[in-house]
């Protein structure tokens, strides 16, 4: 069984087809909370910090647009890959993001996307989470 | 209890690769203590960073641990980015504990990765924010309507006459680092000014070149 929510919440997203890294990142400061991935895939402080810069850059247009409403989830759509940065709050003054990245030929995107958001939610409710980075 | 007179980050290193628990304690009005749990990084306190508990988070509250984490990380960044003194003595006290209740901690290695990261965040901000550098608040004619977060409203209402990223970070409980960024990102709304005058540039700030540069 999972001992924290942060273990839960990767132990789901594990279960994404084509999964090839994930990783929970504070948008606030970047730093990475925890991340699961393949052996020897890319570098998760990279892939965080481009998704942060990318949030971030999103939530500057809405905010000059003044668009209602904040960012939910950002959808990259590459050759190979697809990266799905979902934004959630799990506790007051907390703001993170968390980045999917799939292979494209091994996933379904709407099933995907489907799943981050059902996680989101269910994360929220259970809970912050105190543990720190694994490795699949 | 002995005494050391290595520069910190060598000391710490040093302590976590041994495995030790206690406290190491840097004198001094930059000081602070970072505490250790069999060589993991469990909290650290700095004399000019807030503790977890100044914010509305509370001890065994949802968001505890990140805010403990955080104020780990962001104690660690100004006591580790300090003027080597090595001549300071930084006694090891091998029974004291920090009162945070359980957490994980962070190996030596993470912190000190994190740490290096923030450095390079900031040193891209430092030409026109740094932690102590007095902001104002602006409110130049030709501003557009521009929808803020919550955290950056909780800064503007708080800036009054002057004020600065360290001095906000304490009133809000937030980390000094994270204040520090969105002070920057308020200068590049032009919806603060900082003392220096100068107006920085939209692609001033990238989390993504601290990793790659």
């Amino acid at each position: 069984m999972p001992d924290s929510s942060l273990d839960l919440l990767f132990e789901r997203v594990r279960q994404i087809e084509g999964l090839v890294m994930g990783c929970l990142v504070d948008a606030a400061t970047g730093m990475v909370l925890g991340s699961v991935q393949d052996e020897g895939e890319s570098n998760v402080q990279v892939a965080a910090a481009g998704a942060v810069d990318v949030a971030h850059v999103v939530s500057l247009m809405s905010g000059e647009l003044a668009a209602e409403g904040g960012l939910e989830d950002v959808i990259i759509t590459l050759r190979g890959r697809y990266h799905l940065i979902r934004r959630f709050s799990p506790a007051p003054k907390l703001n993170f993001l968390l980045l999917v990245v799939l292979d494209r030929a091994g996933t379904n995107l709407a099933m995907a996307l489907r799943q981050l958001r059902d996680l989101d939610v269910s994360f929220v409710r259970g809970g912050a989470p105190e543990r720190r980075p694994s490795t699949v | 209890m002995y005494f050391a007179r290595e520069p910190l980050v060598t000391r710490l290193g040093r302590l976590a690769d041994s495995g030790q628990t206690g406290a190491l304690r840097v004198p001094g009005d930059f000081g602070g203590t970072i505490y250790l749990d069999e060589g993991r990084i469990v909290y650290a306190e700095s004399r000019r960073t807030p503790a977890p508990d100044r914010g509305l988070v509370r001890p065994g509250a949802p968001g505890w641990g990140y805010a403990v984490r955080e104020a780990t990380v962001d104690a660690a960044l100004e006591l580790l980015s300090g003027r080597p003194r090595p001549a300071l003595r930084q006694p090891f006290r091998e029974t004291e504990k920090p009162d945070v209740g359980e957490v994980s901690g962070m190996s030596y290695g993470d912190l000190l990765t994190e740490v290096e990261r923030r450095q390079g965040v900031l040193s891209q901000l430092a030409d026109h924010v740094t932690a102590d550098t007095t902001v104002t608040r602006n409110a130049p004619l030709d501003v557009p309507r521009v929808q803020v977060s919550e955290l950056q409203w909780a800064l503007l209402v708080r800036v009054g006459d002057k004020a600065t990223p360290r001095e906000l970070a304490w009133e809000i409980g937030h980390s000094v680092f994270s204040t520090t960024v969105e002070v920057f990102r308020l200068l590049v709304l032009r919806l603060l000014a900082s003392a220096s005058g100068t107006v920085p540039q939209r692609d001033t700030l990238s989390f993504l070149r601290a990793v790659t540069e």
